[in-house]
Formats: structure tokens, sequence, C-alpha cells
């Protein structure tokens, strides 16, 4: 392998009008014909002014102060604009995240593509056309032809990231730089694009270098690791080794910060970066079953739409969760998870369907009844900071359930409300702070005291990690696995982070385009994952650990809309096993062994292997 | 900032002392018709002899108790008004027809040019202050209405409210107690706007007769009689209290601006 891209001792500085401030000193890194090189570092160790100064992109207040760019031996620094627009596209190519914002959205994708075409080959215009329908097919759009008409508004957030993928490959570069190739898509469509990108440039022998955070995109895609910190890069390693024996203090603290991220008890303990293969079930028994908490019955929410139409956000499910049982439900964006979890609140009006709590119905509640039920059916929020009013300072936000549904005396409350804090580990003097002046966790901490201060038997989470960095992450699902079991509520906990749910709920259930496709003991579940949808959600986790690379279970295409659900089986047009009966049958979730349900004609599950 | 406030300020002291301090008795002659400012009436006299500074110095207490009481009472009624359509804009069929019906009455009223519809409205109920002050409510009600509905809109898809709701809140207190005090920003800043573009609207309607009756000192009538002697060359008798209202309006244009800035919590540190 012969190198391709070197930068040598590459220095940039923020010049200001009174101070010069280094934000990349002395980095060095190459990438050879054929070479994946993964760059992880933090916000603002200086991944993107590195990326900005290869393409030559920088502009004031940066500037390149030392060092060499060379590509192929060629000086990047010291070529001039000319040239370098030859080269850009042509011999580099970037392909951003955020892809909705790169696409101009007033050309359509044929335009846009068959212009960088043009840039780099003198080439008639119906032949780049035809040369941009192959792109369009290599990164597996369907109707290729049809799509070169479209605008980008009218493709999804996938569709989007696989037109930018085939703009940056259209004139076969010999480097592709990626950054962030996969923010804001749902998993099972990150990993169909991240294959496309590694197949791309297997194909054209080129090297590719991938800029992310997501230390488990680098573990899976990449052969070498670059660290970066604050401007400075303090380790290169092959990935396997960088993984296993890390030598740097700061690449420990991000292996950690991800390893934490799926188990807390390493966090807590401080032990050693090396990640742990299994991860722990919740610890205390199951109760007895007796007479479940909640029942949902055949619920079904539809919104109307335009022209009439209907969107099926949640078709038609019925699941149970028993007294101190935590329950995961997890699913995709647009799975209708979210809407479940505000129809057992009545925060919106079922359309069909009856939910019981406590052996009576509340599908039917209305006034003080359901305000009273509230007390004991409570929500936590996904956006710590925008579930608490503003104005409200942070223990009038705690002590209002408690004057709003208990007779509780004003002395009564403050002291509860003081217990509350300490319970969610903060501190006293937070009680008199307004939300603006905490942090997330913090503020996720106060959602969660607001949500238990009226001691509900059920509390539903709505993504309640999502909005947090990963190592806060780690400290809040400590807290929600203590109190579970300190104070015996029962969770539904609706979240996209498979790890979350494995290492919190008893039990999971999968769901698909408003339909529960499988529903189990979560550690079996995880093991020995049935449905085709199941199987493919769980191997598209890219776990931060090299060792553990996902055996590929790969669904074609995006998910559809919710508003045209596809006959049969929601999954037919994405299932690998899907058969002509498929489209026909609705699968029903039946019980196909002892705990497990499924809803799929052609599989049965397999016996657990072990334990 | 300092302007407007000083502004505002001494038009408040006015509204209250202002006929007391004022040198001359403000309804009554004092001297020559027509005199040219001088060192014993400083803004000169109008054509009935009447002392010009004494009238712009007790003019306040009519013109700001018509604007204040015309824009608190609108404010009140547009804010409680926004805050319901806005806050069930969507729900059930009848909720979502009275919001509709609440913003369909605005369209109506603000259909009809501003000033033409005060003008019959006073014209209508007769010319008194009590008239003017329910016409100039009347007419500042939909611009509140709209401004609060808009916020109320952006504000009632916040998590906080689906929380209030869970924390017990009733939807009329979650309303009220949690959406109202964070969509009323808008409104209080144009509450002082308001405040100056009524007094203006109070001195339009004296102008062309449907104000308050003369001799009663207001700014408006006070300009309406001396715009005639200001084809003669007697200039000091629209100027001064023309002078007068526009430093008036624009101070209170100026504080309103201020006031956006003070009642924001993040830009406030």
């Amino acid at each position: 392998m012969t190198t391709l891209l070197e930068v040598r001792d590459l220095t940039v500085a923020f010049v200001g009008d009174r101070t010069t401030r280094a934000v990349l000193s002395g980095v060095s890194l190459s990438v050879a014909d054929g070479e994946v090189l993964g760059v992880v570092g933090e916000s603002g160790s200086g991944k993107s002014i590195l990326l900005a100064a290869i393409l030559r992109l920088l502009q004031p207040p940066w500037q390149v102060l030392g060092g060499q760019v060379l590509l192929r031996g060629e000086n990047l620094l010291e070529q001039d604009e000319r040239r370098l627009a030859a080269l850009r596209g042509k011999e580099l190519a970037l392909a951003l995240s955020n892809p909705r914002q790169h696409l101009n959205p007033i050309l359509t994708i044929g335009r846009q593509l068959s212009d960088v075409i043009r840039a780099h080959r003198p080439i008639p215009h119906a032949a780049a056309l035809a040369a941009a329908a192959e792109l369009l097919k290599s990164v597996n759009i369907p109707d290729p032809v049809l799509r070169l008409q479209a605008y980008p508004h009218e493709l999804s957030g996938g569709m989007c990231q696989r037109v930018i993928l085939a703009l940056a490959i259209a004139n076969a570069p010999k480097l592709l730089i990626v950054d962030e190739p996969t923010s804001g898509l749902d998993v099972t469509v990150s990993v169909q694009i991240l294959d496309l990108m590694r197949n791309a440039v297997r194909k054209l022998n080129s090297g590719l270098l991938v800029v992310s955070r997501d230390l488990g995109v680098v573990a899976n895609y990449c052969e070498r690791v670059v660290v970066m910190n604050a401007g400075r890069i303090v380790e290169e390693a092959e990935v396997r080794r960088f993984f296993a024996t890390p030598q740097n203090v700061y690449s420990r603290k991000l292996l950690h910060a991800a390893a934490a991220a799926r188990d807390a008890d390493l966090a807590s303990s401080g032990a050693s970066p090396v990640l742990l293969r299994t991860e722990p079930q919740p610890e205390h028994p199951l109760p007895s079953a007796s007479e479940p908490l909640l029942e949902v019955r055949d619920l079904m929410k539809r919104f109307p739409v335009r022209d009439g139409r209907v969107l099926t956000a949640v078709n038609d499910i019925s699941f149970a969760i028993g007294r101190g049982e935590a329950v995961g439900l997890v699913g995709e964006s647009g799975s209708g998870k979210s809407t479940v979890g505000r129809c057992v609140l009545r925060l919106i009006e079922p359309t069909s369907g009856t939910l019981w709590f406590k052996g009576q119905e509340i599908s039917k509640l209305a006034g003080t009844g359901l305000r009273k039920l509230r007390a004991k059916l409570q929500m936590v929020f996904q956006d710590p900071f925008d579930s608490l009013d503003p104005r409200q300072s942070l223990s009038a936000a705690i002590e209002e359930p408690l004057s709003l549904t208990t007779d509780m005396t004003r002395g009564d409350r403050k002291a509860r409300v003081a217990d509350l804090l300490q319970l969610v580990g903060l501190s006293r003097d937070a009680a008199s702070l307004y939300p603006h002046q905490m942090s997330a966790g913090e503020l996720q901490r106060v959602g969660i005291a607001r949500a238990i201060a009226t001691q509900p038997d059920l509390v539903v989470f709505d993504e309640p990690t999502s909005a947090l960095d990963v190592s806060v992450r780690a400290d809040i699902l400590n807290l929600l696995r203590d109190l579970q079991q300190r104070l015996g509520m029962s969770y539904l906990f609706i979240s996209h982070d498979l790890t979350a749910v494995r290492r919190l709920c008893h039990r999971t259930a999968i769901m698909y385009l408003g339909k529960l496709v499988e529903v189990g003991e979560t550690e079996e579940l995880f093991r020995t994952p049935s449905h085709p949808y199941s199987r493919a959600l769980l191997s598209s986790v890219l776990y931060p650990d090299p060792a553990q690379r996902r055996s590929p279970f790969l669904l074609s295409g995006e998910i559809p809309s919710p508003i045209d659900l596809p006959s049969g089986c929601a999954l037919h047009t994405r299932c690998p096993m899907a058969t002509a009966d498929c489209a026909r049958i609705e699968p029903a979730l039946e019980e196909k062994a002892p705990g497990r349900q499924l809803s799929c004609i052609n599989v049965a599950p397999e016996r657990s292997k072990t334990q | 900032m300092i302007f407007g406030f000083v502004v505002i300020a001494v038009n408040l002291a006015l509204a209250l002392i202002g006929p007391l301090i004022a040198p001359f008795p403000v309804q009554a002659p004092v001297g020559a018709s027509l005199t040219p400012p001088n060192a014993t009436h400083w803004f000169g006299t109008d054509v009935s002899g009447m002392d010009i500074f004494s009238r712009v110095l007790a003019a306040p207490r009519v013109d700001l108790t018509i604007a204040l009481v015309s824009t608190a009472v609108a404010f009140a009624c547009g804010v409680a008004l926004g805050v319901l359509s806005g806050f069930f804009a969507e729900g059930t069929a009848i909720a979502r027809f009275f919001s509709g019906a609440i913003m369909r009455a605005a369209d109506i009223f603000q259909a009809f040019p501003l000033f033409v519809f005060a003008l019959a409205l006073v014209g209508f109920s007769g010319p008194s202050t009590r008239n003017v002050i329910m016409a100039l409510a009347f007419l500042n009600i939909p611009f509140f209405l709209r401004l609060t509905r808009g916020a109320v809109l952006q504000v009632r898809s916040r998590t906080f409210v689906e929380a209030a709701i869970c924390a017990g809140n009733s939807k009329l207190r979650a309303a009220f107690v949690h959406v109202m005090p964070n969509s009323i920003a808008p409104a209080l800043v144009h509450f002082s706007t308001t405040i100056g573009f009524s007094i203006l609207l109070t001195a339009g309607l004296s102008f062309v007769g449907a104000g308050v009756p003369p001799p009663t000192p207001e700014l408006g009538l006070m300009i309406k009689v001396g715009a005639q002697n200001m084809m003669t060359g007697q200039w000091w008798t629209a100027l001064m209290p023309g002078l007068v209202l526009a430093v008036t309006v624009l101070a209170f244009s100026v504080f309103g601006d201020n006031l956006r800035v003070f009642l924001d919590p993040t830009s406030r540190r």
C-alpha cells in the first residue's frame, strides 16, 4: 500500500485582532490507498478544522501557520485555486453529515449530480444524467431515473445521505472524507449507509477518512484510529490494539465514557477501561405474576392528515405491565412508541382500544378522575430543558404535583421536596434555582423527582437519556435502576437506546410501524432475536469494540411512511425473508414460546441456547 | 432607555400634579389673544387668550389617563382571549370552534381602518372621556390577542405543558399558570407602544372633533384650535403641543423596546 494522503506537522491558529490561539498543533497523519482511518475526538477537539485545512477550505480568522498536506506528494497548501478546483471532487471528495443542509434545495438531484460529474469530465448533459442514474443505483436508491427529477425536500433523510454519498463518489475520488456520516439517521438506515460507504471505497481502492464522535462506527469500520484532543493527536493505533490497550490517558477516558454508556457499574467502580462483553441484567427478581398493573388492549391511534388520508401511528397493540416490572419499548423514529406512551397517560386520546390500570378502566376517565389518576401514573420526558416551565423554580416544579393532587400541608410538601432532591442526587441549594441555571443532566434529575413526587405506581419514560451526553446518560440510568429497586415502581421505558433498555428492563417489546413485532424477556430477546426486524435492529447496534463487530443482518431501504402502510406484514417491503404470503397476511402477535410473543408467519423463535 | 424613562416619568408626574403647578388657570382666558412666547407666557397664548404652557402641563392628566386605562383594558381582554384561542386552537370540536370564532371576530374588526373605526365608535356613543376610553380599548384588543395567540401557539407545543398536565393541572390552569407567563412578553412590549399610539389616537380624535369636548386641556384639541392660526403666522399655537405629543409617543415606543430585553430571562443575566 502506498501513502495517499500525508499530513505533516500541520499547525493552524485562530488569528484574532489581539490574540493568536493555536487550534491545531503539529498534527501528522497518513492514509494509504484502500485504507480506512478513523479520526475521533469530542466536539472542540479540532476535527472539523483539520478537515477544512486538508481541503484548503479554511477561511480567516483561521490560518495555516505551518506544515504540509501532501496528496500523492503534492503539497495542497501550495496549490492555487485553479489546481484545487481540479483536485476537489476528483481526487479528494467530502461527504458531510446533515444531508438536507448540504443539498441545494432549489435544484433537482439529477442536476446536482450532473454538475459535479461535468465539472471534471467534459461530457454532454444527457450522458452525465445517465451516469448520475448509475450512481444513484450504486447507492441503492430505488427508481434512480425517476429520482433524478426529485428535489431534496422530496427525499427522506436517509435518501439524502445516499445522494450526498453519490455526489462524493461521482468522480471516483482517491480519498473520500466523511464527517459524522450517520448523525440523525435511524440505526437500521445508518448501517446501510456505512456499508455502502465502505464498499464504495473498496471498489475504487480509495482511502477513507472517517471523522466521528461515535466509537461504535470507528470500531466497526476503521482499520486505524487517530485520537484528537485540544488540537493535538494524542494517540494513533491499529483499531484492535486501540480498543484493547489504549495508551493515552485521554483515549482511556473516551473509551471509558463509551463503556459507561453500556455499563454503568464500570463507571462507578472506576475499573479498567476494558469493555465488558456481557451486560448485567436488572438484578432484582420480578415479583410473582399477579394481576397486571397496566393493561393495554387493542390500542389504536390514527391522526388525520391532509387530503382525508390517515396516519396510523399505533396499529392495534396490546400489552401488559406487572407490578414492579420494567418494560422496554424500542423502535426507530416513527415506529409509534412515543405515541403509545402518550396514550397510556391520556395526554392524547386513543382512537380506539381500552386501558386498564389497577383493574380500573381509565380510557374513559375525565376531569377530576383523570387528574387524580395522574398522581399514580407519571411521565418523564425526553428533553429535560423543554419539559420544565422556565419561569418556575425547581422546588416549585417538584412541589406542584404534590399541591395539586395531594392534601399535604405546605410544610410537609417542603420537606418532601427536600427528600426528593436528595433521592435523585441533587443538593438542597438546587431548589431555588431556575431551569436555565442548570445542566441537562441535573434537569433530568429534577424531571424524575417531579415524576416520583406523588409515589406513582407506574412511570412512563419517553427517551429519558437521548438528549444527554454519554457520560451523564450512564448516571441517569443508574439512578433509574436504583430508584426502581428502592421504590418498587413499574416502568414503561420508551427508547431507541438498546443498551439502556437491556440494562434496565425485565421485558422488552419491539415496535415497527405501529405494531409490536416481538415481545420477550430482555436477555433472551437480545440473545436470540427471532423476528426479522428484531434481528436487523439488534444487529445494527455498533458496539465500541472491534472484537464485537456486528454480524450483518440487513433490511433494505427505508422505513415506509405510516400514512400508506404496506399491506399484510408492514415489514415485507424491507424484509430479506419475505415471501408472497407476507404481502397478503397480516401476522398476529402470538405466543410462540413461553414468554415470547412474535408476529411473523415465517419464523419460530429459537430455543434459548444456554442458561 | 434613559430618554424614554425620563419622559414617561415626567408625563406620569404631570398627570398627577400638572394642573396644580400650572402658572395660570388652564381653562380660562388669562391674557391677550395670540401673544407670542415671552417671559410670562412661555409657549404664548392661543386664540381665546388661554396660556398654552399651562394647558400643556395639564394635558397628560387627560391624555395619559385615557391611554393608560384603555390600553390596560385592551391588554387584559386581549391576552386572556389570546391564551384561550391559542391554547384551544387544537382539541375538541367545540374548543376549535370557539378558538376560530375569536379569531374571525378579530379579523372583522381589524378589517376597518383603525382611525375611521374609532371615529365611528365615538360618534355612535357620543364624545366623552369614557366613550373615548371604551372605543380605544375595543380597538386595541385584536392586537394583543394576535400577539399573545402567536406566542401561545409556540409555547403550547413545548413539553412543559404536557408535563404540567401530568403534574395534575387542569387544561385551563395549565393555560393560565404555565403558558400565559411564558407567552406574555410580546404583549407587554406592545403595551408600552400602544400607550404612545393611544395618546396619538386620542389627540387625533379630538382633532377631528370626535374626542373629548373643548375646552378640556388636551393635546389634540390644542393642535386643532392652533392649526387655524398656523396659517396666519402664529406657529406657537400648534407647534408646542405638537412637539410634546411627538416626544411622548416616541418615549413610550423606545421604552417598549427596552422592556423586551428586560423581560426575556435568557438575555438578562
